[in-house]
């Protein structure tokens, strides 16, 4: 055991996966606080809706088995999304899509990608924000 | 007519807005790794707000003293840097001030 484990961290050096493992190692971590996290957020609701006593903690140690363990892969994001939710980060997200034509290079309405850009900024008839947009497009490298 | 303080730049206003963003996500744990005064003042507020959101989830007793252990020492003693960056990130995020942020660098850019 001691010797296969040697020859990981071995193998490991030798391939300078020493950082990789040590960032896999705090994800793990994470991931653990994650769950304990979770199984807090499990109590509080179990407390609240089925209340303590025998039948709460049956109801807990079996909600808590199966989010924990079983159905993991389907919970573990969605507590991270709701943890995301709760922070406010879909109100970030809102702002940047109601805001982000502000950073458009190319002038608000302006599309972002490809050959419908190219069209767009070609096409004579866009009048004075096509000048700037124009002008803008020869100052930063013809674009 | 051009209006903000950035008009013929937008990009730059972006670049201060994706600059101060990740001075508020990485400088506490830039600053938590480089003073150890900052570290134990991160610590002590982080393990507090923990201890408290415990008890209030579980009730006051031995279980809430030992889940917040283990909490306390994923989150503050074996990863502070990390644990300091995503409780600046909340309360940022969490007093609207990114929102703020986002409003002033749209103005900035002169386009909206």
């Amino acid at each position: 055991m001691m010797k296969a484990a040697f020859l990981d961290s071995l193998i490991g050096k030798l391939l300078g996966l020493g950082p990789i493992a040590s960032l896999l190692e705090k994800v793990n971590l994470v991931m653990l606080g994650l769950k304990i996290v979770v199984l807090l957020f499990v109590v509080g609701w179990v407390r609240t809706h089925v209340g303590g006593g025998r039948l709460g903690t049956f109801v807990l140690l079996l909600v808590g088995y199966l989010i924990l363990f079983p159905y993991w892969y389907l919970f573990g994001p969605l507590a991270i999304l709701y943890l995301l939710a709760i922070t406010g980060v879909t109100g970030l997200a809102m702002d940047i899509v109601f805001t982000h034509q502000a950073y458009n290079p190319f002038g608000p309405g302006t599309p972002t990608v490809g050959e419908e850009r190219a069209a767009y900024l070609n096409n004579p008839a866009m009048g004075l924000q096509s000048k700037i947009t124009q002008m803008f497009r020869k100052k930063i490298g013809g674009r | 007519m051009n209006k903000g303080f950035l008009p013929a730049s937008p990009l730059l206003a972006l670049i201060l807005l994706l600059i101060t963003f990740a001075v508020v996500i990485i400088g506490p744990a830039v600053a938590v790794h480089i003073s150890p005064t900052i570290r134990i003042i991160f610590q002590f507020v982080i393990a507090v707000t923990i201890y408290n959101w415990v008890k209030n989830t579980v009730g006051p007793g031995i279980l809430s003293l030992v889940i917040s252990a283990v909490l306390i020492y994923i989150f503050v003693i074996m990863l502070p840097g990390f644990t300091a960056s995503l409780w600046a990130t909340y309360y940022v995020l969490g007093l609207g001030i990114a929102s703020m942020l986002i409003w002033g660098f749209t103005l900035f850019s002169g386009r909206m």
